[in-house]
């Protein structure tokens, strides 16, 4: 589904260039559960903005299906993004002026989703993470791993084919990141082809795939 | 979609409550200051505009020169010209004239008004200035002694009684006395913004029954305003030509053998108000050069409000830069932030404009008191002004919510997202921002620097006349008791309390025009200069009351021979000598008959110093005058001192009210228009300085939180407190260094620009360039210096921690 040919992206210094990924091919089936491994800097979160449509400043060519995204244009990738993909934060990222339920119904709202089909969405969203009685509720009311279900609430409301995931649970104890990975992994049953960066072993354990970056290049590329 | 977007505003709104707070504080103030200023300018360019044949009407008025020397530009005419312009000239479709009476009082029986807007008119003033008759008909005014009423009058003297045929006693000097009128008719009160508004008009013929018919072919009597109807789209400068080649046939000769010219021009009717070109206007106008400044005053302050909005946006939404991150990942488009963005400043304008409104509707009159605008806040309808309201919210929400949203959503998601784009905003906005600000708050307070020193020094300024524990009572209404004359009256029982030191009598007072003006004055064996002098009628003590220098000769003398008069020293110029003492013992001539001058008095400011000195002659009158000035020994103990005087008042006339008040504010009251300026100037300055402190205060703060971890590195590198003031100071001396350089000329070019206006004026000295300035660092640094400090003192170990 996503394949990635000789990626690379630097920044410019004054004596050379600094690569911050070098050299990367990398191709993704639908239906992967994909952990990207690596000690700070080593381009994970670089990858995932790539990856996710955030960031088009890069050389190398990213093919998603079919189509070459450098030669889309804007409004094609937009589409593509919005429809796509989701995304989920280490630090939740929800918006604070809104409640749950409103949180939850933003993606929604960009994709013009009908009302009535947005508060089905959203009641059966509420329904599998047990917050229906939350819904009212602003982030800060919440607990961090009651708000990071929110944030993937939020990242799979728009039904994307691909989720990515920047350190989810590096804010987390280690019960509530428990959790939050066995819910990756039934969303990943489900067909969801799902990327995540991270530090911990373990939560590679629940997906498929394992590959470790270091240095802006792929170390290993490992079945699980 | 929109109703998610408003939704978000509000919260928004609410959130941050000390925000908004000052957000929506600087936009209603702003506004309400603006929606003042427009109302104001408004009203003041609506005057006469909306009559009928507004397009039409003009007023004649005259240009006197003496050997090509300008003497005068009058609003007043004589009688003659109106008539023989519409012979002359088939442009002039009709004319009209009218003449004041100064203050009267009028009524009947018990019930007695004081009235100054009285005027004698003709048949075609009801036509030229739309005056609809409730009551009555038109042809009273073609009769003697017939007076027509508006509702207000006829409501206040005669209450529910019907007016029509009831007679109406008028007393006014100018009758020498009380004459009985009959009421013609009453009319509907008019608007406010007409040039005059008359109150009382009494029947041209009623002219003729005093002076003759044959005043109507007068060139000599120049106590009336001509009103011309055009036809329809003539050329003025054409019909002007006409105008000055018919004076010529009829006047000309007379003109010739007196060495004066004379030339009339036109103004239209809906100008006069807005023109201060003329003398003897008898309503003060507003002119129209200040009514510009006012609408850059105004326009100084919307831009300060919406850089403030503007300013206030970019500094919240930064904080808010994560959540435009979370949108755009979620797959919001540009556009769609930009709406939201708009959105939040459409509702704060909103409610700012609500509150602005609600406070000029609500308060209106205690608004309109404070700064004597004289604005008919109680018949504005807020329902004329939707469609601007509207406009100015739409457009306004939109300028100052426009650029703020544009840079915001500019920056791409990952960035946003992680807040590394804070830095770039402040510098690429804020610090021009805040100059323009601290220009504009130092322009503001040099102005109103300049406009305080300029009325602080007209009013200071040397009258040659002394005004202070000077008390006017007004003379008792003559026809009460009508027992002759009440000057000696006033002056054996009100006069001579202990407390009054003196009394004297006059026709007029310091501080109002002297009404009584002709040109009729020479010496014996002398033509006519053509000079124009003002009539003066004074009782005995006169002089020795307002400490008048006598130059040469004496004061009245009560028990002299014959007439006397006493001239000033512009009169005496006028009458073409040089030497006060020359003066002593002529004969000054004139159509009332020979008076000996006996004395020469030094020039004193008869009104405000911002006009000119005119020539004065002054007859001694021991009969009746309009006012009775009373010098008392001190203010210490007014209200006692107020009551004995009333006392005595009221046990000798008891019939009359006890009307007075204190010469010295009187006087001030001419400076009314300056006063007003420098309110709105106030007005404008508090607004500006209230905006500049909150801009300070953003930006600052701002500037600080993303030094806050250069500060705490230096800090554990061994920085002192002292050395890291000095590095966050620096900028702050660009900002006021450009602030200065560019304010300080601009503030030069326009209030130089103001003075010229004023024939006495102040020189701009060391303060205008300093104490706006040193205004302006005080404000600067007491709100700057307090967030420095915080950040100076700040724990590194804090900050470092949470990166």
């Amino acid at each position: 589904m996503i394949q990635l040919k000789e990626i690379d992206k630097y920044i410019e210094s004054r004596f050379q260039r600094i690569f911050l990924l070098k050299g990367i091919h990398l191709e993704i089936k639908e239906g992967e559960f994909l952990t990207l491994m690596g000690p700070s800097g080593a381009g994970k979160s670089t990858l995932l903005n790539i990856l996710g449509l955030l960031d088009e400043d890069y050389a190398g060519d990213y093919f998603f299906g079919e189509k070459n995204i450098r030669s889309m244009k804007e409004r094609e990738r937009s589409n593509l993004h919005k429809s796509e993909f989701g995304y989920i934060f280490q630090a939740y990222h929800l918006i604070d002026e809104l409640t749950v339920y409103e949180n939850i119904e933003t993606p929604l709202l960009y994709r013009k989703v009908p009302s009535s089909e947005r508060k089905s969405i959203i009641a059966e969203l509420l329904d599998r993470f047990n917050m229906v009685a939350k819904k009212d509720l602003f982030p800060a009311q919440l607990s961090g791993g009651q708000q990071q279900l929110v944030g993937i609430a939020r990242a799979i409301a728009g039904r994307p084919r691909v989720l990515l995931a920047d350190e989810p649970t590096g804010n987390l104890h280690s019960a509530q990141a428990k959790e939050i990975m066995e819910v990756f992994q039934e969303l990943h049953r489900e067909g969801t082809t799902i990327i995540q960066a991270s530090h911990a072993r373990e939560n590679a354990e629940y997906g498929t795939r394992l590959i470790n970056l270091l240095d802006g290049k792929i170390e290993s590329d490992e079945k699980i | 979609m929109w109703k998610n977007d408003l939704k978000i505003a509000w919260r928004n709104l609410l959130k941050n409550r000390v925000d908004s707070m000052i957000n929506l504080g600087g936009l209603t103030i702003g506004f309400f200051a603006v929606f003042l200023i427009a109302l104001y300018v408004n009203f003041s360019k609506s005057f006469d505009k909306d009559l009928p044949q507004t397009e039409q009407l003009y007023r004649v008025n005259l240009n006197s020169r003496v050997s090509g020397k300008e003497m005068d530009k009058s609003a007043r005419t004589a009688p003659a010209m109106g008539m023989v312009f519409k012979e002359d000239l088939a442009e002039v479709e009709d004319f009209s004239r009218l003449i004041i009476m100064g203050e009267v009082i009028a009524g009947q029986d018990d019930s007695f008004v004081r009235e100054d807007q009285i005027f004698i008119t003709d048949e075609a003033y009801f036509e030229f200035f739309d005056i609809n008759l409730t009551q009555g008909s038109e042809e009273g005014i073609g009769q003697p002694l017939q007076v027509y009423l508006s509702e207000n009058i006829s409501k206040r003297i005669f209450g529910d009684k019907d007016p029509v045929g009831q007679t109406l006693d008028i007393n006014s000097t100018n009758f020498d006395g009380t004459v009985e009128f009959q009421v013609a008719g009453v009319y509907q009160d008019l608007p406010t913004n007409r040039h005059l508004r008359p109150e009382l008009m009494i029947s041209y013929a009623t002219l003729h029954h005093f002076l003759g018919s044959e005043i109507d072919n007068s060139y000599d009597w120049l106590n009336q305003y001509t009103y011309l109807k055009l036809s329809p789209g003539v050329n003025i400068e054409e019909t002007t030509n006409k105008l000055n080649a018919s004076l010529q046939t009829h006047h000309g000769d007379q003109l010739n053998t007196s060495g004066t010219e004379w030339d009339v021009d036109l103004i239209a009717v809906g100008d006069i108000h807005n023109s201060l070109a003329y003398s003897g206007e008898y309503n003060q106008g507003v002119d129209g050069r200040k009514l510009t400044y006012f609408v850059w005053i105004g326009f100084f302050v919307l831009v300060m409000v919406y850089l403030n909005s503007m300013n206030i946006a970019t500094s919240k939404a930064q904080n808010r830069s994560k959540e435009i991150g979370v949108r755009k990942v979620s797959g919001s488009s540009r556009m769609q932030l930009i709406r939201l963005f708009l959105m939040e400043s459409y509702l704060s304008h909103f409610i700012a404009i609500l509150i602005a409104c609600f406070l000029i509707f609500g308060f209106g009159d205690w608004v309109n008191q404070i700064l004597g605008l004289g604005l008919p806040i109680d018949s504005l309808q807020l329902s004329h002004y939707l469609g601007w309201i509207l406009s100015f919210w739409v457009l306004g929400s939109f300028i100052s919510g426009i650029y703020p949203a544009l840079l915001l959503t500019s920056f791409s998601a990952h960035k946003t997202i992680k807040g590394e784009s804070k830095l770039s905003f402040r510098q690429a906005f804020g610090s021009p921002l805040l100059v323009v600000q601290l220009v504009f708050c130092l322009v503001i307070l040099a102005g109103i620097m300049t406009t305080y020193k300029q009325i602080d020094f007209m009013r200071s300024r040397d009258l040659g006349l002394e005004l202070d524990n000077r008390i006017v009572v007004r003379s008792p209404m003559l026809f009460v008791d009508g027992s002759g004359n009440y000057q000696e009256k006033m002056k054996a029982t009100t006069g001579a309390l202990p407390e009054v030191q003196s009394i004297a009598a006059a026709n007029e007072i310091p501080g109002n025009e002297i009404y009584w003006k002709t040109e009729d004055f020479h010496l014996e064996g002398k033509e006519k200069s053509g000079v124009m002098y003002s009539m003066l009628s004074v009782g005995e003590e006169y002089f020795k009351l307002f400490d008048l220098k006598i130059l040469a000769g004496r004061q009245f003398n009560p028990i002299g021979e014959g007439e006397e008069a006493i001239i000033n020293q512009q009169a005496l110029a006028g009458l073409g000598l040089d030497n006060p003492e020359d003066a002593l013992g002529k004969s000054l001539i004139s159509g009332r008959g020979e008076a000996r001058i006996v004395g020469v008095v030094e020039d004193y400011y008869q009104e405000a110093v911002n006009s000119p000195l005119d020539p004065i002659v002054l007859n001694y009158s021991p009969g009746d005058l309009n006012y009775y000035i009373l010098k008392v020994n001190s203010l210490e103990e007014m209200g006692n001192l107020l009551q004995k005087i009333e006392s005595s008042f009221q046990a000798n006339f008891p019939q009359s009210p006890f009307e007075y008040f204190f010469l010295d504010e009187f006087f001030d009251k001419q400076y009314k228009a300056e006063l007003q300026f420098q309110k709105l100037f106030a007005l404008a300055s508090l607004v500006a300085i209230f905006i500049a402190v909150m801009g300070i205060f953003g930006v600052t703060s701002q500037v600080l939180l993303s030094r806050l971890k250069e500060v705490s590195i230096r800090k554990i590198l061994g920085a002192s407190s002292s050395s890291i003031l000095m590095m966050i100071s620096k900028d702050y001396f660009y900002w006021l260094g450009a602030c200065f350089l560019l304010g300080v000329p601009l503030a030069y070019f326009l209030f130089t620009e103001w003075l010229q206006e004023f024939p006495v004026r102040i020189e701009i000295g060391w303060w205008f360039y300093t104490l706006p300035i040193l205004s302006i660092l005080l404000i600067f640094f007491s709100t700057a210096l307090v967030l420095t400090i915080r950040t100076v003192f700040v724990n590194p170990a804090k900050i470092l921690k949470s990166e």
